[in-house]
């Protein structure tokens, strides 16, 4: 049976740049990542934070296949760069509105392969109009090496912040 | 404790018109699997309101895989939360969808509204949805109801298990 175990918690009290789980231990199958988050800064159709594997800010490092919506067409892609596995809500969204993002690492820890992430993320909104609202899901392959992750940070992106409340959890799955 | 719990399951040995989860525990997240069919006679939806609220405070934000041609769409002032497709009458009997939702920070001491992360596949009518949820209100969620959007009943063998997550 599947055992989970919570390796880390970070729930803002004020706003921050970046949030990041360093030393993550192999001792698990997989990791999953829940984040709900808001970004300081206007925008429209959401942010989307970098999601950092070992430290990689290197966009050639990331590369992405993805299906998502801000409008009532939806587009699917491919493209490199480490900010497209997740959206959230930015200050011109409806007030007190998060995200909800879960992020999949499977197999994290072997040394043999590239490692992919999969991710489902949400920006909520109480609009019909386009680009104020957003869905995006996402498959990230990370090729820099084939090293285990022991690293993973998420950065709000543009020199903003996650607004305070923001939470990231990080879990560790053993079993399958 | 495990990080992860089985709050509680409801497995219907009849048809039911709804499912109330109201004891939600003290857990960091929730999320809700289901795996549901409803009486309509064609496909239907499965609905969400937090703590008997049925006021319009509810949007939603969709993405659908359907045929060969996507779409996607928004509904604003809702009296409930609702995600996509899910078997009806005209599906083969032993056809069930199913339904992931996940609820981060339902406890949040007032901070935040809360917004469900819906994905819902039904693989035989061919229709997969990521879908956002957002209910305009920020207090603790107490209370779960879960009720067909067109058909009368969840149908006998529909099951659905609401987890929580540990901080």
């Amino acid at each position: 049976m599947a055992a989970w175990t919570h390796i880390a918690h970070d729930s803002l009290s004020l706003p921050a740049t970046t949030v990041t789980w360093s030393s993550i231990s192999g001792s698990y199958d997989h990791l999953c990542i829940k984040a709900s988050m808001r970004y300081s800064a206007s925008g429209s159709a959401g942010q989307k934070p970098d999601v950092l594997y070992n430290g990689s800010t290197t966009d050639a490092d990331y590369s992405n296949t993805y299906l998502i919506a801000s409008t009532t067409t939806p587009t699917s892609g491919n493209t490199g760069g480490r900010d497209q596995a997740a959206i959230m809500p930015t200050s011109s969204f409806l007030a007190d509105t998060f995200g909800s993002t879960v992020i999949w690492i499977p197999h994290y820890s072997n040394s043999a392969n590239f490692k992919q992430a999969l991710s489902q993320s949400v920006a909520p909104n109480n609009s019909t109009t386009n680009d104020e609202w957003a869905l995006r899901v996402c498959a990230t392959l990370f090729h820099e090496n084939t090293d285990a992750i022991t690293e993973i940070s998420m950065v709000a992106g543009g020199g903003q912040n996650f607004v305070a409340h923001s939470t990231f959890d990080l879990y560790g799955i053993l079993g399958a | 404790m495990a990080v992860i719990e089985a709050i509680a399951t409801t497995y219907l040995e009849a048809d039911a018109a709804s499912v109330t989860f109201s004891s939600l525990g003290s857990y960091e997240h929730l999320q809700l699997r289901m795996s549901v069919r409803t009486d309509r006679f064609e496909h239907d939806m499965v609905r969400i309101n937090f703590n008997s609220d049925t006021g319009a405070n509810y949007s939603r934000h969709y993405m659908r895989g359907y045929a060969s041609t996507p779409q996607a769409g928004a509904d604003t002032a809702q009296n409930y939360s609702r995600g996509g497709w899910i078997p009806g009458a005209d599906m083969d009997a032993a056809d069930y969808g199913t339904t992931i939702v996940d609820i981060l920070d339902y406890k949040d001491d007032g901070n935040k509204n809360t917004t469900l992360n819906w994905l819902v596949g039904a693989a035989t009518d061919g229709n997969v949805y990521l879908v956002s949820g957002l209910w305009d209100n920020t207090d603790d969620v107490t209370s779960i109801v879960l009720v067909p959007h067109n058909g009368s009943n969840f149908v006998r063998g529909s099951e659905f298990t609401l987890y929580g997550i540990q901080e």
